[in-house]
């Protein structure tokens, strides 16, 4: 009897452990992340700003500064080969990388901080994440022509985005630029600690003094987004702009930057980081002659500060196969570009520089050159040097009743303006232009202009064939049938001259 | 025959006289077959638990009261016989095999031990011994060429390198394929931790089933196909590799075992004619000028300032023969009630690569007791230490073997720094190897416990209830660094990192078996169960980057840190029950289903059910052909099975918010915190894997059972495989964990046992495993056509729609519509724009034999191993001809009209092409295709020569026992395509994407001297 029960017991023990086995399964809510419900705006964009800037200030920088002349690549090593010869492919990292970076990283950030800022009616954040969209998706959209936009940034909800072409998304930028400036984001101040999370302004101090500056950085991205338009959109362009002067619009008299970086690996200057600090040889970017020599023949003392030498001696343009014919190569000089160095979004003087084109377009050329003037001041005071004096002379602003004569000046001393960080912008500004012009001959013939550019003697997209743009990733084409069709990498953008 | 035997020894029992004293009786049981003693044969008093076993020489000693009237004589695999105790003091018996058992009893799903014969599926089993006698740290490798449908890569020839096993082909496409390790039924965790910085810049490290000690195995067995796997639950959907360990046997036992193991690289032929320079111009890498190629002029007659410049192999002298010692003492025994069993080993090994080595201390006791008539408790533990001291392998810089592989042989590597404390090297941009040594480390030290518990309770003849318990619970305290100076490492001011994982896993099984003899004709049995399964992971890991002083390696001394703690907890719970009948031993029938909840699939789909039917049917049982001479077995088997899976790490439904590391730059930065979305997209509807299973088989024993066949056939179907498959950037991620892929296995195997030779003295057997699988990639998901899971974009293993999994992706050369190259007007390939798919890396098949030879004490045993076909990506080769220290370029005047058509003109080529630096730098290493090699590999794994001696030898002597015995691990190795050490490697480890090498430690051959002695 006594056995009969215990077995009952066994039994029943069994049975219970059966049952109760039943545990809750309802644990899969990860311990190391918070939900994506628990992020917050001030959390979101001070990592979306460092995405959008560890990009364009880094390796869409040097890239830029290969296309735009300022440096080239060194004959005893091969990192930037391919985006010196013109030969970069679907597959290269130099196109994925930043591809990836910006629509996965950045934008997807800034539209969660919009979303959230929305829902919370909190307008200041609404406009700094709202100008800082605008401004990383230009930089795709001037990269690659097209790009999703509309259906972009949808996450789960759609994975086949389609294409929408740059002025459309253009327009639907500067549309969301308007409606987050006709919000009211004045009235109730930023926190302190709020402050501290706009890497861009925050070290203005004061509120008042922060929102006024994204107001005035809005107002000159969108002066940018217009001046962009004049070949393909003139009429559109031209209303924008007068629009902007109409209101009364107050563009940047001071650089919107990010000047946080200090001299510790991974927390320091993008362009530094990568070429300087990440790769087995810093002796990869070097000085390019078009720069030089075009600096040595106005006598310009920035090739001290850009190249740690007044006369430094420089590799031309893309000769990387060319040191048996040049033994100078092999003391080159390297670039110089700190680990503390700022990434410009838009600078002072590129705001200036801005506004004396808007003023020779659209008002005969009224303020033009004291704009012009600004400008050039501006960026020799950046680097710890006067301007004046070559301003008086070399640099004195044309005046001609050429508006091309006069643009040409604006732009080219824009180009000087823009080395290191900032030097994606060249580029561009090159494509838009066409200044400084393209040279017929190469920078080591008799006939050579200084500064003016150079096809690359390794070029494989046929002499005068310039790089115009990025092609996309092979992986966009892979991941999504609606990318369009590949044109080759000289073909210009939609606003392209 | 057998049954006049029967009669005789029943005629000479009655012969004897009865004595009604206590008394003790002696014997010898033999076997009819061969006449040789049957050690272990119980021999037990009938109607009471008074029993004796036999000890190695078949002798058996029982003292008898003065009732007893019969005993019973029983072993595996034999008839029992029943026998009237007569008047005399001994009993000699002659015991018949079973020739319906026919011996065998398998371990399978649960630990449930079923007779092999009326099995509905395959399942392979391998001895403890011979496990012992591969001499292999690593458990896995002990497999290799022993099993069918099993294929192992072992990640490099480091101590302490990882394996990984795949059981009947990849079933997933970026989760885990590796197979399911059980010991004692309970899951124990074989993951590979792997390298912080990447397998493919760093290399890997151990898999966790190194820490299991060969000498404590009793057998493991291979479950293979889903019918047979079923019932453990969805992670066995991937095969099971079930460990049983030994339990102590009659008389107390002392075993010492010791052996040493020399180690020697198997390395490739480099080129040791020219020195270090350029288009036939030296340069003096010895004397501060730099180069990394070896294209200069011939050494000899090379002269530096007046002095011949001197000879170096870089390779044989920077590897040096390995050292392994392997020590174990064990004790075990059995009374009545109970055994117990404890077993220390201590291995160590000293790598071929300098400062590397493993040691492993492995503890493992076993004990269990029948407290009471149907109450029987085992307990068992074992507790691991086991240090791994690597250096990095791979493509990252840190890894020496890039400048051990490439180094000029003119270059004299020391002093290692110059007098300025800077590193002295032959080129820019990489490290001095023997500097890397000195300077860099990485070091892993595991502490781990595997307790079990079973509780085995028969309260009714029929009816047992299992309640088993048990624990894998260990920390891994890895830590790494590089010192300042180091070249293309994150800071030149160095860096280093901790990482401690500690690992938590339980799982509780509860068995309740019911079965009965109906009668004659008709067995069932019917079995249910519960299981639960927790795991959880806490990783705290901390960075450091820039290290102030020299030497010094604690986190406090890095500039910045950076530190974070990942957590897990995930959990399942299945429900089991398994329905087993057979009708006259002839056709048995099995049914199994399980009902599993997981943790890790979304809310409304985390309970799934699923199961497996099969049948077996003996059809030489009809005929009675159990006795015929030349067919006495044959079995057609037949099952069907789906098996669910949640092949998926926890959290992987929700899309969290992260702590970014952007680019270069890490967060918090400037005292400012950020988060920032993941880049992986989690949907939340995820269900189950699933994995449909059709097996059929047949079994056949020839000759009286001397020569057996075995072949099987499976079809499997992998559907909506849970993948993270890489998306659009512009839909805000970058990849998206969905149910998307599918993919088929289908393959043959076959099993063939043979013994030519069995005499008194003499015995032969043979054995031979094949295996062929046919695999496809059929749904990558998401309209995608390829994904990638190693190695570069370009080359890169990767799986692509309609072709089998992991295919080489890269760049190649340029080919007509007839596949014929196109030659350029200097007769040179031309090299395609286009990417695309150049090789295929699953092999066609894989074979291996084993045989052993023994006569009287002198046994001679080999494995032999091979692989024909699967392409494997040498990326050394593809370097080091561009580098030109590789065999192939040191004819440096070699000319080649290249098989193709002219592009101009579309003639056929007959320019002569020079094979000389440029065209190795500009042309062969540019392209990918050129580095892919044919990975088919003949192995002579193992032969091994033991004596054991003679019992009556060792009569006078304390020894029960005395084995020696000479091994040789790879004494020859013969991959007639490939230029590297061993294609059997992969940097890659257990991760996916085998077959893809770069600069690891070299396969080693291997010498080991073992000698076991018993007292």
């Amino acid at each position: 009897m006594k056995n009969i029960l215990r077995k009952t017991q066994v039994l029943a023990f069994s049975t219970l452990l059966i049952v109760t086995s039943c545990k809750k399964l309802d644990i899969n809510e990860s311990p190391n992340n918070p939900p994506v419900e628990s992020a917050t705006v001030e959390t979101l964009f001070p990592s979306a700003v460092i995405s959008t800037v560890s990009r364009t200030g880094g390796d869409l920088s040097i890239i830029g500064g290969l296309w735009a002349q300022f440096w080239t690549q060194n004959s005893n090593s091969s990192q930037f080969r391919t985006v010196d010869s013109y030969d970069v492919q679907a597959t290269s990292n130099f196109i994925n990388g930043p591809y990836s970076e910006l629509f996965a990283g950045a934008l997807t950030d800034y539209q969660l901080g919009i979303s959230k800022s929305v829902a919370a009616q909190d307008w200041r954040y609404n406009l700094m994440n709202t100008v800082m969209k605008a401004y990383t998706y230009e930089v795709l959209v001037d990269l690659f022509d097209k790009v999703p936009y509309s259906e972009a940034l949808k996450a789960g909800g759609n994975l086949q985005p389609k294409f929408d072409d740059g002025y459309t998304i253009y327009t639907s930028l500067i549309a969301e630029i308007n409606a987050a400036l006709a919000k009211d984001y004045k009235t109730a101040p930023l926190t302190d600690a709020q402050i501290k999370t706009d890497f861009v302004f925050g070290k203005k101090g004061t509120s008042a003094d922060v929102m006024a500056s994204w107001e005035k950085f809005a107002n000159t991205l969108k002066l940018k987004m217009y001046l962009r338009m004049v070949n393909a959109k003139p009429a559109e362009a031209q209303a924008g702009i007068l629009k902007l002067y109409q209101d009364g619009a107050k563009f940047l008299d001071e650089d919107a930057k990010v000047d946080i970086f200090i001299d510790v690996p991974n927390k320091s200057n993008p362009f530094y980081e990568y070429n300087f600090r990440r790769l087995n040889t810093p002796d990869n970017l070097k000085a390019s002659v078009t720069f030089t020599s075009w600096l040595k023949k106005n006598q310009d003392p920035r090739a001290e500060v850009y190249f740690g030498e007044a006369d430094p001696i420089s590799i031309n343009q893309g000769d990387y196969l060319g040191a048996a014919a040049h033994p100078e190569y092999n003391n080159a000089v390297n670039v110089v570009v700190n680990a503390t160095d700022a990434v410009p979004l838009i600078s002072k003087e590129e705001s200036y520089f801005m506004q004396a084109e808007a003023r020779l377009r659209y008002f005969g050329g009224a303020g033009a050159k004291d704009l012009y003037d600004a400008g050039v001041l501006a960026a020799f005071a950046k680097l710890g040097l006067n301007g004046a004096t070559l301003l008086a002379t070399t640099y004195a602003y044309p005046a001609s009743a050429d508006v091309n004569v006069n643009l040409e000046a604006i732009i080219v001393q824009k180009w000087a303006s823009l080395f290191g960080s900032h030097a994606l912008e060249a580029f561009f500004e090159q494509n838009r232009t066409g200044y400084p012009k393209t040279s017929a001959v190469y920078s080591t013939d008799a006939g050579y202009i200084p500064g003016q550019l150079v096809y690359t003697p390794n070029g494989v997209t046929g002499a005068g064939n310039f790089p115009r743009r990025f092609v996309y990733p092979d992986f966009e084409k892979s991941r999504n049938s609606n990318t369009p069709a590949q044109v080759p990498i000289y073909t210009k953008v939609w606003w392209g001259k | 025959m057998k049954k006049l035997l029967q009669s005789l020894v029943v005629l000479l029992l009655f012969a004897s006289i009865a004595v009604a004293q206590d008394r003790t009786i002696t014997g010898m049981v033999t076997s009819k077959e061969d006449g040789l003693p049957i050690p272990g044969v119980s021999v037990k008093i009938v109607g009471t638990n008074v029993g004796a076993s036999t000890g190695a020489d078949g002798k058996f000693s029982l003292r008898i009261s003065s009732g007893a009237k019969r005993v019973e004589v029983s072993s595996l695999g034999f008839l029992t016989q029943t026998l009237n105790i007569g008047s005399g003091n001994v009993i000699n018996v002659v015991l018949v095999p079973d020739t319906k058992l026919l011996g065998e009893v398998v371990v399978t799903a649960l630990g449930i031990k079923r007779e092999k014969r009326t099995l509905t599926y395959s399942t392979q089993e391998v001895t403890g011994g011979a496990l012992v006698d591969a001499k292999e740290n690593n458990l896995v490798n002990a497999l290799a060429g022993k099993v069918a449908g099993v294929q192992i890569t072992n990640s490099s020839g480091a101590a302490g390198g990882s394996s990984k096993i795949v059981i009947r082909g990849n079933t997933s496409l970026t989760g885990e394929n590796g197979a399911l390790f059980i010991l004692d039924g309970v899951p124990i965790d074989n993951s590979e931790a792997g390298n912080p910085d990447g397998a493919l810049s760093a290399g890997g490290t151990s898999n966790r089933a190194i820490d299991i000690d060969p000498n404590i195995i009793e057998s493991v067995t291979v479950l293979k196909g889903a019918a047979a796997s079923a019932l453990y639950g969805a992670a066995a959907a991937r095969g099971v590799v079930i460990i049983t360990t030994k339990t102590g046997k009659g008389k107390p036992t002392v075993t010492l075992s010791s052996g040493v193991t020399f180690d020697h690289p198997i390395l490739p032929e480099f080129q040791d004619v020219y020195a270090q320079g350029s288009n036939g111009v030296y340069v003096d890498g010895n004397n501060g000028k730099l180069s990394s190629s070896s294209w200069g002029p011939p050494i000899d007659g090379l002269m530096v300032n007046g002095q011949p410049v001197q000879k170096h192999d870089p390779r044989k002298e920077f590897f040096k023969t390995g050292f392994t010692t392997d020590n174990t003492v064990a004790v075990n025994g059995s009374s009545d009630n109970s055994t117990y069993l404890v077993s220390y080993s201590y291995l160590k090994t000293n790598g071929t690569v300098p400062s590397t080595d493993f040691g492993r201390h492995s503890l493992f006791t076993k004990f269990s007791n029948k407290i009471t008539k149907d109450l029987t408790f085992t307990g068992q533990f074992n507790y691991i230490n086991s240090v791994n001291d690597r250096l990095a392998e791979g493509n990252g810089l840190a890894s020496p073997y890039w400048t051990v592989y490439a180094a000029p042989i003119s270059w004299d590597p020391f002093p290692t720094t110059n007098p300025d404390g800077s590193q002295r090297v032959y080129r820019a941009a990489r490290n001095n190897p023997y500097w890397l040594v000195d300077n860099t480390k990485f070091v892993s030290a595991v502490n781990r416990f595997l307790p079990v518990m079973t509780v085995n309770y028969n309260p009714l003849p029929w009816l047992t209830i299992t309640e088993r318990g048990g624990a894998d619970i260990y920390n891994d305290n890895s830590n790494y660094h590089e010192a300042p100076g180091i070249v293309g490492g994150e800071s030149a001011d160095g860096k280093m990192y901790n990482r401690e994982i500690n690992y938590k896993q339980f799982n509780n099984d509860i068995i309740v078996e019911a079965k009965k003899n109906f009668n004659e004709d008709w067995f069932g049995s019917i079995l249910i169960g519960n299981n639960i399964l927790s795991n959880s992971q806490r990783v705290v890991f901390d960075k450091g980057v820039g290290l102030s002083v020299n030497d010094f390696y604690n986190i406090n001394n890095a500039s910045t840190q950076i530190s974070s703690i990942n957590n897990y907890t995930k959990r399942k719970v299945g429900y089991y029950a398994q329905l087993t009948t057979e009708y006259k031993r002839m056709i048995s029938l099995s049914l199994t289903g399980r009902y599993d909840g997981t943790s890790v699939l979304s809310q409304d789909k985390n309970y799934y059910p699923y199961g497996s039917a099969s049948a077996a049917f003996i059809f030489t049982e009809p005929l009675h052909l159990s006795d015929n001479a030349i067919l006495n077995f044959g079995k057609i088997r037949l099952s069907y099975s789906y098996v669910g899976n949640d092949n998926v790490g926890p959290y992987a439904l929700s899309t969290t918010y992260v702590h970014p590391v952007i680019s270069n730059i890490e967060f918090p930065y400037q005292g400012q915190n950020g988060f920032l979305l993941t880049n992986t997209y989690g949907d939340p509807n995820l269900k189950n894997e699933g994995l449909k299973e059709f097996e059929t088989g047949i079994e056949l024993k020839m000759f009286k059972s001397r020569l057996s066949l075995e072949a099987t056939y499976f079809d499997k179907k992998s559907v909506d495989l849970i993948t993270t498959t890489p998306i659009t950037p512009s839909s805000g991620f970058n990849a998206a964990t969905i149910n998307a892929a599918s993919m088929y296995n289908k393959g043959v195997e076959l099993i063939l046992n043979g013994t030519p030779v069995k005499t008194k003295d003499i015995t032969w057997n043979i054995g031979v495993n094949f295996s062929k699988i046919n695999n496809k990639v059929t749904e990558i998901g998401q309209g995608l056509d390829n994904i990638q899971f190693a190695g570069f974009t370009n080359p890169g293993i990767f799986a692509y729609k309609d072709q089998p999994y992991g295919v080489i992706f890269g760049s190649r050369y340029k080919r007509n519509n007839d596949g014929k190259l196109l030659i350029d007007d200097k007769g040179y390939p031309i090299i395609d724009d286009q990417l695309g798919v150049i090789g295929n890396t699953t092999p066609k098949w894989n074979a291996g034999l084993t045989t052993s030879f023994s006569y009287k004490g002198l046994t001679l045993s080999a494995v032999f191993d091979m692989r024909y076909g699967g392409d494997v990506y040498n990326l050394d080769g593809h370097y080091l001809d561009f580098y030109g220290t590789t065999k192939k370029t040191e004819d440096r005047t070699a000319t080649k009209v290249f098989d193709g058509i002219r592009e101009s003109d579309g003639q056929v080529n007959t320019t002569v092409a020079k094979l000389d630096q440029g065209y190795y730098q500009n042309n062969e290493s540019v392209v990918d295709e050129t580095g892919v090699e044919d990975g088919t590999y003949y192995k002579l794994r193992q032969v091994t020569l033991a004596y054991t001696f003679n019992s009556s030898f060792l009569k006078k002597t304390p020894f029960k026992g005395i084995t020696v015995s000479a091994t040789g691990r790879n004494l020859w190795l013969y991959a007639p395509h490939y230029t590297g050490s061993d294609p059997e490697v992969s940097l890659y480890g257990t991760g996916n994407g085998a077959s893809f090498t770069n600069f690891v430690t070299p396969t080693n051959r291997s010498y080991n001297f073992a000698i076991k002695v018993t007292f």
